[in-house]
């Protein structure tokens, strides 16, 4: 971070407009993305409570707190909260809204009533789930999987799926919207191979959203229907096939995880790029495996259906398809890799995170490979195992992520720095908490200890109570953004730039006028053009000196003159 | 282009640009349509291959004749749907409204069929989770239920899109009525006939997978009632 | 980037990216009244010969005779009706990736089923498992 001397622009997009009205009614991508951010804020604490619970219950083997009833309606409000109204909406509802017009150089997105529309449309979604929590749950599991979700359970399973048709459509709409709007709003100039790599994962993520979530909807309706009207389309007793169902649902919910976390590898993008003053390594291949990724990844999602009765060449089919996923997802840790090397690193807190978000992320992938080798995966399917390996990629790699590019992007959005001690302690408590609650389960899950039970076996306490107390740590580490996050708003140092990164989010306003761009950019250079030999970084010259802080002025001055 | 009635939004350049984005963006939608319904065309695939006798037999119960009857329909209204957007297009506001009108006579018609069917249907108790009673096979009653599931729930979206589509119509009609439309600005009615057309595509698929798989059958094949 | 015009490629000063500047693309978008009619009158022989082969026992012929018929139909539409044959890339690249996710959806799905029987064949996977062994 680097010292500036600037004062808040007079008219921006925050102040232009007062009101409630000025808020609801808003068509300004930028405000849209903050009323995002605040919705799906509500959403991360609350299903970070029901994990709370989830973990407080698994500190002892027998049922001391909650009754199985009670447990699984925990679990499932934890899953379907942090996956539907969290992870799916986060990046590209908050910074992907805030930051795609910016970072093309136009004034908002293609359709911007329609981007409203789909806040609304998140929001009905969320009350419906929200009218779950009160009136007493749903406890089918995050995965609907029938005939227990049509036949059997007692909860609220349509009002739950109704929730999640909803939240998918606004879904559909955010993607639908990017998409157009990175083809057709780009500035003059900006071509495809100049646009920054954050803009290329949304793509490859609003390609997926298009593609695989109408059959989510419809499987959800489907199950809404089978409940109310007794019809037998998932039953087996009236000849229903559940099976069937699983194959609807994942070839939603594969795709629907690198919906996930393609935003996150390209929020890493951005910011190995910033903090390393470098291009990033193999830009081109960087890209292009993003859309690989979106892809590869409609074709792997009978790795979920090993043991259910799936057939056996099938999985084996699937199961070489998966090994395919990883390729692309390497190529991109291997040339963040290279990016780091000899480049002139700065350990800010979204680097921070963005190096957790590295191990993480591979550790994350590579435990999948295992559970999509079937024989393996026989003996891990439904145990703790499976739960690290996604917890490691979707709060380790996605959430990593969204905070890496919350802070990164935070001066960009209000103008005010967040205070960077107070950063770089909850990135490490994140990160420790985070180990201390995940790496336990991959060891009990290899034991055998089933996922979705209230109690377990004695000698899995040990490393329970671990995973427990990683997680009080963890809420620590979440907590304490949201507290100094906040104060920032009002008493955060005023800031421009303060990594002096480039980009043409950075080239307007911090924060940006209502219009963006006081006159329309024109691109003439790739996203990433840093001076070629490191010596020329500010930052590196910092780092002679013996101080990440620099002293205001030196370096930092003579741009905001240029730019405001 | 300073057009009176081209308004273009002000986060735009130009009219193409408006134009294209709204091109692609509906065509985008319609993507996400062909997989809402793929689904269950998926899910019918996967019905057929396990219940093929049910189906067949099940299928003998539908009127084919009224099923093709409303597949005319629905080909006129996408003709009349075509001739509407180039009326639009070459600035014929007389064309644009009768051909609209057009459009939405057999959209309307293709609904009323649907409701003689459907109360058909439910007078012979083949509607699943109202009052199915199946009087054939015993070994087909599965297998023809979920037909008639199928068959309505795929049907009965299909009507929903008609009816929405119906919807939209009106309200076309209304702004073409007004005057908002001409050979620079009639976007929302091609993107309108887009979605029209999208609507009939759908029923070229269903009408032969649901009505007519039991037309082979001798009279009475399904052995029925 | 936006301050330093200084730099040499600067072509299309005003217009979007997404947009060259060379409009070709204006051409006429609908099709003519006798292109149209003939549509008509081969999506009605279309159906009045679904009908007509849906009569006749084809065997396991009926129902690919009948889909390759509405897929005929359905082309038809998509390239005159909804102009995909006038249309840009983008336009056809949206057209031919949705059914190209479908036909994945379609073709992985059936990869399950169509294997399931053959899955029971295996006598090792069904005599040596003691718990598949009683299923
Ligand atoms: C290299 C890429 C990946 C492979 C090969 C892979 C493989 C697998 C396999 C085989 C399973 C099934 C385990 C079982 O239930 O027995 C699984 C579960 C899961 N994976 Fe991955 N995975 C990969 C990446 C990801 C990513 C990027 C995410 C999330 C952002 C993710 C999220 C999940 C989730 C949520 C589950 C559990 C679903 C459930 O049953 O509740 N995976 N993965
Ligand atoms: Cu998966």
């Amino acid at each position: 971070m680097i010292e500036e001397n600037v004062s808040l622009p007079r008219i921006h997009y925050l102040n232009s407009h007062y009101g409630w009205k000025s808020w609801l009614f808003t068509t300004d991508h930028k405000r849209i993305g903050l009323l995002y951010m605040i919705s799906i804020t509500l959403m991360f604490f609350l299903g970070g409570f029901f994990a709370l619970l989830i973990r407080l219950e698994l500190l002892t083997p027998q049922a001391d707190m909650f009754n199985a009833d009670t447990y699984n309606k925990f679990f499932t409000l934890h899953g379907v909260i942090l996956i539907f109204f969290f992870l799916v909406p986060s990046i590209p509802g908050t910074l992907g809204n805030f930051l795609i017009p910016l970072m093309i150089g136009a004034k908002d997105v293609a359709f911007p009533k329609l981007n409203l529309l789909s806040w609304y449309i998140f929001v009905i979604g969320s009350l419906f789930t929200l009218w779950v929590v009160a009136v007493g749950g749903i406890d089918t599991g995050w995965t609907f999987y029938t005939p227990y979700s049509t036949t059997f359970a007692n909860t609220h399973v349509i009002a739950a799926t109704l929730g999640v048709f909803f939240t998918g459509f606004s879904s559909i709409l955010t993607g639908l919207n990017f998409i157009v709007t990175i083809h057709k709003m780009r500035a003059p100039g900006l071509t495809w191979f100049r646009l920054p790599l954050f803009i290329w994962s949304l793509y490859a993520t609003s390609i997926i959203q298009v593609l695989a979530t109408p059959v989510l909807g419809i499987t959800m309706v489907l199950i809404a229907v089978e409940r109310f009207a007794k019809v037998g389309i998932f039953d087996p007793a009236l000849g229903g096939d559940p099976v069937l169902f699983q194959h609807m649902f994942w070839f939603y919910s594969h795709p629907a995880v690198y919906i996930m976390i393609l935003p996150s590898l390209g929020v890493v993008s951005e910011l190995i790029s910033a903090f390393t003053w470098k291009r990033v390594f193999g830009y081109k291949f960087v890209a292009i495996s993003s859309l690989m990724i979106a892809i590869f990844s409609f074709i792997v999602w009978g790795h979920h259906m090993y043991v259910s009765s799936m057939s056996i060449y099938a999985g084996m089919l699937f199961s070489i398809l998966s090994y395919l996923v990883a390729v692309p997802s390497a190529v991109k840790v291997f040339n963040w890799t290279a990016t780091l090397y000899k480049g002139s690193v700065s350990y800010d807190t979204p680097m921070l995170y963005a190096l957790g978000f590295i191990g993480l992320f591979t550790i994350g992938g590579l435990t999948g490979l295992f559970l999509a080798s079937m024989g393996l995966d026989r003996h891990l399917h439904d145990t703790y195992f499976v739960i690290a390996h996604f917890h490691l990629i979707m709060v380790g790699g996605a959430v990593m992520g969204y905070f890496g590019g919350l802070h990164y992007w935070w001066p960009k959005m209000f103008g005010r720095m967040y205070p960077e001690w107070w950063g770089r302690l909850s990135a490490l408590i994140v990160f420790v908490g985070f180990n201390l609650s995940f790496f336990p389960q991959f060891i009990i899950g290899y034991l055998g200890m089933p996922r979705r039970y209230h109690v377990y076996a004695p000698e899995f306490q040990v490393l329970n109570v671990m995973s427990t107390a990683g997680s009080s740590i963890l809420g620590v580490g979440y907590l304490l953004p949201l507290v100094y996050l906040i104060w920032s708003l009002r008493y955060g140092k005023v800031a421009a730039n303060p990594w002096k990164a480039k980009g043409l989010e950075w080239e307007t306003a911090s924060p940006p006028p209502p219009e963006n761009f006081l006159e329309q950019p024109i691109v003439t250079e790739e996203a990433y053009n840093y001076p070629t030999r490191p010596a020329h970084s500010p930052r590196h010259a910092g780092k002679l000196t013996g101080g990440l802080a620099q002293p205001a002025g030196a370096t930092g001055k003579g741009r905001e003159a240029e730019v405001v | 282009m300073s057009n009176a009635h081209s308004p273009v939004a002000h986060h735009f350049y130009t009219v193409e640009q408006q134009k294209d984005s709204a091109t692609i963006g509906m065509w985008l939608f319609l993507a996400t349509e062909i997989l809402l319904f793929g689904a269950l065309f998926t899910a019918y695939a996967v019905y057929r291959y396990r219940f093929p006798d049910a189906f067949m037999v099940a299928s003998s119960r539908m009127d084919w004749k009224m099923g093709g009857l409303n597949t005319l329909f629905l080909i006129i209204s996408s003709v009349t749907m075509v001739f509407a957007v180039s009326s639009a297009e070459k600035g014929r506001r007389g064309g644009l409204l009768g051909f609209l009108a057009a459009t939405g006579f057999f959209g309307t018609l293709f609904l009323v069929v649907k409701y003689f069917e459907y109360m058909h249907h439910y007078h012979d108790r083949d509607v699943p989770g109202l009052n199915f009673h199946w009087t054939g096979a015993p070994e087909l009653a599965n297998g023809a239920q979920m037909f008639f599931f199928l068959y309505f729930f795929m049907t009965g979206l299909h009507a929903l899109h008609m009816l929405v589509g119906l919807g939209l119509l009106i309200w076309i009609f209304i702004t073409a009525y007004q005057g908002k439309y001409s050979p620079e600005y009639y976007n929302p009615v091609e993107m309108f006939g887009l979605y029209w057309h999208f609507v009939d595509l759908v029923w070229i698929f269903l009408f032969p997978l649901l009505y007519l798989l039991g037309a082979h059958l001798p009279p009475g094949g399904g052995g029925h009632h | 980037m936006a301050h330093e015009t200084t730099h040499e490629t600067i072509h299309e000063t005003t217009r979007p990216a997404g947009h060259p500047a060379n409009g070709s693309d204006h051409a006429h978008h609908s099709i003519s009244a006798t292109t149209c009619l003939m549509v008509f009158a081969a999506l009605v022989i279309g159906t009045v010969a679904t009908v007509w082969t849906a009569s006749m026992d084809l065997g396991a012929l009926n129902t690919p005779v009948a889909l390759a018929i509405a897929i005929g139909k359905a082309t038809l539409i998509i390239l005159y009706f909804m102009h995909v044959l006038y249309s840009k890339w983008l336009t056809r690249t949206v057209v031919i990736s949705s059914f190209f996710f479908l036909i994945i959806m379609f073709g992985l799905t059936f990869a399950d089923y169509f294997t399931r029987e053959k899955t029971r064949e295996i006598p090792s996977l069904y005599s040596s498992d003691p718990i598949l062994k009683q299923q």
